[in-house]
C-alpha cells in the first residue's frame, strides 16, 4: 500500500506532496485543480511508465488522436505531444523539468520520465547512452527520447520516432520492466464498457470471489441471491448482468433495480480484481443518486479492507463527501481518508482528514469540500 | 456553504454577548460558531483550520484557571497547522497570527489576555458607572449562608453579574441583549480592546 505521494512537473502539478493516504481515499477539489491528473499519475506509477499508458492518457484527453496519425510519424511532432504530460507543457530551453512520481519518503521507488531535449553538444547524452537500455532492441538511443527510470533501476530509452510503434505496449516481459508493476485498475468517469464487465466477470465467475461481489451488492439491495451475465443474440460481445431476488422466480435485469446498480456492480468487480493492488475511480459518484451513495461507501470499504485494495476517487459532489464523512468516521479501522487539493501559486497542496478527524469534521459540520 | 471568516467561541453565552458586541459597534459580523465547551473547541480547531476558502479564524476561550496553560494548548495546535511564527505568550490585545497561505488566526483569551478568569470577568468591565446595585448583589451573595449557596466559588462572577441584571429595567434580560438594551457599556475601554482585535483580524487583516 502506498503511505504517501509526491509527484513533481506532472501536469498540473509543479510539486504536490501528500503526506498520509489511507486505504480509501477520497479526492476533492475544485475544477481543474487536478483530481483526475492525479488518478494519471497513479496509474503511471503503477504501470511504471509503460509506453501504451501514456498514450492512453494523452488519447483519453483528446491531446491526440486514437486512429493512425500520420503527424505522429515525425519524431518533432511526438516531442510536442508528449510534453503535455509535463508541468508547464513548453518547458524553457532545456526542456521540461522530470516527472517524478513516487511515494515522498523513497526515491527508490520514485518513477522518473524524462524529455531529454535534442542537445546543442552531443557530450550531454554521452552518460546516458553508455548506461542505456533500450525497449526496441537493436536501436539505439537517440537524443531525443523519452527516459524512464524507477528508482535505481536500469534507465529505458523510448526513442520518440518509433513512439508511435510503441502505443500498445506494456513493459514486454519481466526482465525488461524497469520494476515490478503491481495491480492496478482505472474506471473513468464514464463507468466500464459492457465488454469490459463481461471480461472482469470471467476472470472471477465461479470463484469465491463471486461471493464477495454478492456481498456488497447486498449491502445496497439485500434481496440479491445470484448474479449472472446474459448476452444478447443481436451483440455477443455485450453481456448485461441479471440477478435472481428473494421471492422471485424468474431473474431480472440489474439495472432495473435502481440508480445506477450496474455502475456499483462494475466498481465491485474492479475491486476484486484490483486485489493487493490500487483500484482508481474517476468522479465515483456518476450515474448514482445520493441516497444509495453511503451504502456503496460501505460496501467499498467493507470490500477494499477484506481483500486488500487501496483505493483513491475522485469526485464533484458534496454529497458523496458527506457520505463518505460518514461512513469513514463510523469505519474508523479502515483507514479512509480525504484529501483537498487547493491550487496556491505555483504549488498544489494536499489538505488531508484521516478517519477521526472526519469524525470530528461530521459532527462539527465543518466545510471540507 | 463556506464562510471566509469565522469566529469560534465556546458556548451560547459567549455567542450572544459577542454578537450584540459587534452589533453595536456595527462590525460586520463573522460566521460565529459554538463548540458545546473547551475541550470541543480545542479537538475541533485543527480541522476548522482546514475548512474550504477560510481566510481568517477567530478563537475566544476563557483562560480559566490558568492562562499560561490554555495559551500552551492553543499554540501547540497553531504550530501542529504548519504556523511558524507563534509567539510565546499571548499578546495583552488579543494576539494574531498571519502567515503566507494560510489563513490568518486570532486568539483572545478572556477577560484580557493577561489574567485568568471567563466571559463574566470580561462582562463584569461592562457594567455601567452607577455602582450601587452592582455594589448590593455583591453584598446579598455575601450574605447567602454557606450551605445554601448552590454555586461553585469559582462563578462568584457569574451568579453576581446575572443577579445584578435580574435587578434591571426588564428581569431576565440575557447578557448579550443587556449589551444592545445598553445595561452594559458597549463601549467601555476593555470592549474597544476587544474590538479593535476583531478589526484587526477580520477587516484590516
Amino acid at each position: 500500500m502506498l503511505t504517501s505521494l509526491q509527484i513533481k512537473n506532472f501536469r498540473p502539478f509543479r510539486h504536490l506532496q501528500i503526506e498520509r493516504l489511507g486505504q480509501i481515499n477520497l479526492i476533492a477539489g475544485k475544477n481543474n485543480v487536478g483530481k483526475s491528473s492525479l488518478l494519471e499519475a497513479l496509474r503511471l506509477y503503477a504501470y511504471r511508465g509503460a509506453p501504451f499508458l501514456l498514450w492512453e492518457i494523452l488519447a483519453t484527453r483528446n491531446e491526440i488522436k486514437r486512429a493512425p496519425d500520420a503527424s505522429l510519424e515525425s519524431e518533432d511532432n511526438v516531442g510536442v505531444v508528449l510534453d503535455r504530460l509535463f508541468y508547464g507543457r513548453n518547458g524553457n530551453e532545456k526542456g521540461p523539468e522530470p516527472v517524478q512520481i513516487g511515494p515522498s519518503d523513497s526515491s527508490e521507488d520514485t518513477l522518473v520520465i524524462t524529455r531529454e531535449w535534442r542537445p546543442e553538444n552531443g557530450n550531454e547524452n554521452l552518460q546516458l547512452r553508455e548506461s542505456s537500455r533500450v525497449v526496441e532492441a537493436g536501436k539505439s538511443p537517440e537524443p531525443n527520447v523519452l527516459s524512464i527510470r524507477v528508482g535505481p533501476a536500469p534507465i529505458y530509452f523510448l526513442p520518440l520516432d518509433g513512439f508511435w510503434a510503441l502505443r500498445n505496449r506494456r513493459w514486454a516481459s519481466p526482465e525488461s520492466l524497469p520494476a515490478k508493476e503491481f495491480n492496478c485498475f482505472y474506471i473513468s468517469a464514464d463507468g466500464l464498457k459492457k465488454t469490459e464487465i463481461g471480461y472482469l466477470w470471467d476472470n472471477i465467475a465461479l470463484t469465491d470471489l463471486e461471493q464477495d461481489i454478492l456481498f456488497a451488492l447486498r449491502i445496497i439491495a439485500p434481496d440479491i441471491e445470484r448474479l449472472s451475465l446474459v448476452g444478447d443474440l443481436m451483440n455477443n460481445r455485450e453481456r448485461s448482468a441479471v440477478v435472481k431476488m428473494k421471492g422471485h422466480s424468474r431473474p431480472i435485469p440489474l439495472n432495473s433495480m435502481g440508480d445506477g446498480m450496474n455502475r456499483i456492480f462494475g466498481y465491485m468487480l474492479a475491486l476484486v480484481n484490483a486485489r493487493d493492488g490500487i483500484l482508481l475511480i474517476d468522479e465515483i459518484e456518476n450515474g448514482i443518486h445520493y441516497s444509495v451513495q453511503p451504502n456503496l461507501w460501505a460496501s467499498i470499504f467493507n470490500a477494499a479492507h477484506h481483500l486488500n485494495v487501496q483505493v483513491f476517487a475522485t469526485t464533484h459532489s458534496w454529497d458523496c463527501i458527506t457520505s463518505f464523512q460518514k461512513v469513514a468516521a463510523e469505519n474508523k479501522e479502515k483507514n479512509g481518508m480525504l484529501i483537498r487539493l487547493e491550487a496556491k501559486r505555483e504549488m498544489t497542496n494536499a489538505v488531508l482528514f484521516d478517519e477521526s478527524e472526519l469524525s470530528i469534521v461530521s459532527r462539527d459540520q465543518i466545510e471540507v469540500r | 456553504m463556506a464562510d471566509k471568516n469565522v469566529l469560534l467561541v465556546e458556548g451560547k453565552d459567549d455567542l450572544q454577548v459577542l454578537r450584540h458586541l459587534l452589533r453595536h459597534h456595527r462590525i460586520p459580523e463573522p460566521f460565529i460558531k459554538e463548540n458545546e465547551g473547551v475541550d470541543r473547541l480545542l479537538e475541533s480547531l485543527p480541522q476548522q483550520l482546514k475548512s474550504s476558502e477560510l481566510e481568517r479564524l477567530g478563537v475566544v476561550l476563557d483562560a480559566n484557571a490558568s492562562l499560561a496553560g490554555r495559551w500552551e494548548s492553543l499554540r501547540n495546535i497553531a504550530i501542529k497547522s504548519g504556523y511558524t511564527n507563534v509567539p510565546v505568550h499571548p499578546d495583552s490585545s488579543g494576539t494574531i497570527i498571519k502567515q503566507q497561505d494560510k489563513p490568518g488566526i486570532g486568539f483572545w483569551l478572556m477577560p484580557d489576555n493577561t489574567i485568568p478568569g471567563m466571559l463574566e470577568d470580561f462582562v463584569q468591565h461592562l457594567v455601567t458607572e452607577n455602582g450601587v446595585l452592582w455594589t448590593l448583589a455583591n453584598d446579598s451573595l455575601q450574605r447567602i449562608p454557606k450551605p445554601e449557596q448552590r454555586f461553585p466559588d469559582s462563578h462568584r462572577i457569574k451568579a453576581h453579574i446575572h443577579t445584578w441584571l435580574a435587578w434591571q429595567e426588564e428581569p431576565g434580560t440575557p447578557m448579550g441583549l443587556a449589551i444592545t438594551k445598553r445595561y452594559f457599556k458597549g463601549d467601555a475601554p476593555l470592549a474597544q480592546k476587544f474590538i479593535a482585535w476583531i478589526r484587526r483580524l477580520f477587516i484590516e487583516g
